[in-house]
């Protein structure tokens, strides 16, 4: 039994973010960590991603999802970082620093932390969470359930497909299904514009004519036991179906691709405070939560559209750890909230510890509808701190800016504008 | 004839144009790389997965060592659907040499012990 071991670093989630938080705390000197992983394997989401187009950032390289897994699995194997698999958290109680988990080869047992970091993922909205109408067949999947069935378990869900959203994952799967032998029969997407990247619209639908419908979206699902077909229907420019444009598709499979939402009710329940157009924590500039000595990093903190983007945040949040570990709580002069307009969705960090030797300080933001020409605005107040400008912005891919130029001991509130030029 | 493209080099899709000898929109190296290929011969790398000897709810992932032709796609995928790997499997180990005499192998992308 392990009751009540203790760790300098707690790692909830080994999928990509903390799989690089603890490499990065191990690379700052810490020893003492321990990551929790629910499922039978490191690697998190990354396993099913098999499709190539990881890394190249982080490795100047094109790599699968389970080969970008492996160079971290790899070096947490080759240093020994210890790790639980098949193990499930149950609860975090802040005030005397400890976490709750089970599994069946341990029973449960609760173990104590200095610092922990949450790097629980995300989880798919369901056809539960659009209220589509019609009946509740067989045969509606969510995409990356689809792909899970299909890349590790090898069981292909339907012969004659329909998917309902145009993310990434959605996009993913109707290549594959089509590569399996599957009649992918097309993509509704409800809004003007595809929420997947370019590149997958080439790849996934153009090389295989899948066709796009845009502003087009499922209106009624038939099928008493088994998925019959779909009934889809063009929207107006309020997303409202429009009478006469409706068309029935005879299928067995519908997948659904429709968002991801941060996976954060553990941390939430534990009192920490949400940001809550993101539904992930509020953090501050090191990714530490409103609970002391928490921090929280990747798609359980927002949802991310790169892995690389989520390794780096799993950098900051294990650099950060670990100096909470070797150098204490440091003291800070003041917080400076942050604030932005109306055209981005959500800004990261929430607030900004003043610290003596605070001196970059990374933003993540998407904006709310394509902007093609757009100027980045920091201000402070009516005062412009900071002018960035930045072509064709899409509410599918994450804005990342670092700034370190500027002199956060002056500034007293800090506001994200976009505006289109 | 001008061509139009949106790469897929990385996540970045710049629109490039291809008319002849003359490619503009890129914004980087591989951009240009990319267009000049697709122009004349598009070439995609695969990933699918395969059987594996004894397993009955557990597949292999695997990709093509380099791209091939994109009309090729789906005869090499014939042609993964035929095997079942052998455990253990190294990762990036070659399944399948030479396939289809395309010059490109189909190897692992997963180590499966």
């Amino acid at each position: 039994m392990m009751n009540n071991k203790f760790y300098d670093i707690v790692i909830v989630g080994g999928g990509s973010a903390g799989l690089s938080a603890a490499k990065k705390a191990f690379e700052e000197g810490i020893t003492s960590i321990l990551i929790i992983e629910r499922n039978n394997e490191l690697g998190g989401i990354l396993n099913q991603c098999i499709h190539n187009g990881f890394g190249l950032h982080k490795f100047k390289k094109e790599l699968t999802g389970p080969e970008y897994a492996y160079e971290y699995i790899k070096f947490v194997k080759d240093h020994k970082i210890e790790y639980l698999l098949n193990t499930l958290v149950l609860s975090i109680d802040k005030n005397n620093k400890t976490i709750v988990c089970s599994s069946s080869e341990n029973g449960v047992t609760s173990i104590n932390y200095k610092t922990l970091i949450f790097s629980a993922g995300c989880n798919e909205r369901t056809s539960g969470q659009i209220m589509t109408p019609g009946e509740r067949p067989n045969g509606v999947y969510t995409a990356g359930l689809a792909q899970k069935l299909l890349n590790i378990d090898g069981y292909l869900v339907g012969k004659n497909v329909y998917i309902l959203g145009s993310g990434d994952i959605g996009l993913i799967m109707a290549r594959r299904m089509k590569l399996e032998g599957a009649n992918v029969i097309g993509v509704s997407e409800l809004m003007p514009y595809s929420n997947g990247l370019n590149r997958n619209i080439v790849q996934c639908l153009n090389d295989y004519n899948i066709p796009l419908r845009l502003h087009n979206t499922v209106i009624k699902i038939h099928g008493k036991n088994q998925l019959e077909g779909i009934t889809i229907c063009d929207v107006d420019d309020s997303l409202k179906p429009i009478k006469g444009r409706e068309e029935f598709i005879k299928c067995d499979t519908l997948l659904l691709s429709i968002g991801l939402y941060p996976f954060n009710s553990m941390l939430k329940n534990s009192g920490a405070k949400v940001n809550n157009e993101t539904k992930g924590a509020w953090v501050d500039q090191n990714l530490e939560t409103s609970l002391d000595s928490v921090f929280s990093c990747g798609n359980v903190l927002h949802v991310h559209d790169l892995v690389d983007y989520v390794s780096d945040e799993g950098e900051i949040a294990g650099k950060n750890a670990a100096s909470l570990v070797k150098n204490g709580r440091k003291k800070y002069s003041k917080i400076i909230l942050t604030f932005h307009n109306e055209n981005l969705s959500y800004l990261l960090p929430n607030e900004i510890k003043v610290y003596d030797d605070l001196n970059e300080v990374n933003f993540s933001f998407r904006v709310k509808k394509p902007i093609s020409k757009g100027e980045i605005l920091f201000k402070d107040g009516n005062n412009i701190i900071k002018k960035v400008i930045k072509n064709d912005l899409i509410p599918s891919e994450m804005v990342r800016i670092k700034l370190n130029d500027i002199d956060y001991k002056v500034v007293n509130d800090l506001k994200v504008e976009v505006n289109e030029l | 004839m001008v061509q139009e493209l949106i790469c897929i080099v990385c996540p970045k899709g710049c629109h490039i144009k291809v008319d002849g000898e003359n490619i503009s929109g890129y914004t980087c190296l591989r951009g240009l790389s990319y267009a000049k290929q697709e122009s004349v011969n598009p070439l995609r790398t695969i990933t699918s997965t395969v059987l594996i000897e004894g397993e009955d709810n557990l597949v292999c992932p695997v990709k093509t060592s380099h791209e091939i032709p994109k009309k090729e796609i789906f005869n090499v995928m014939k042609v993964i659907n035929k095997i079942k790997a052998k455990r253990p499997i190294k990762m990036n180990e070659v399944l399948i040499k030479n396939v289809l005499n395309l010059g490109v192998d189909i190897i692992s992308t997963k180590e499966i012990l």
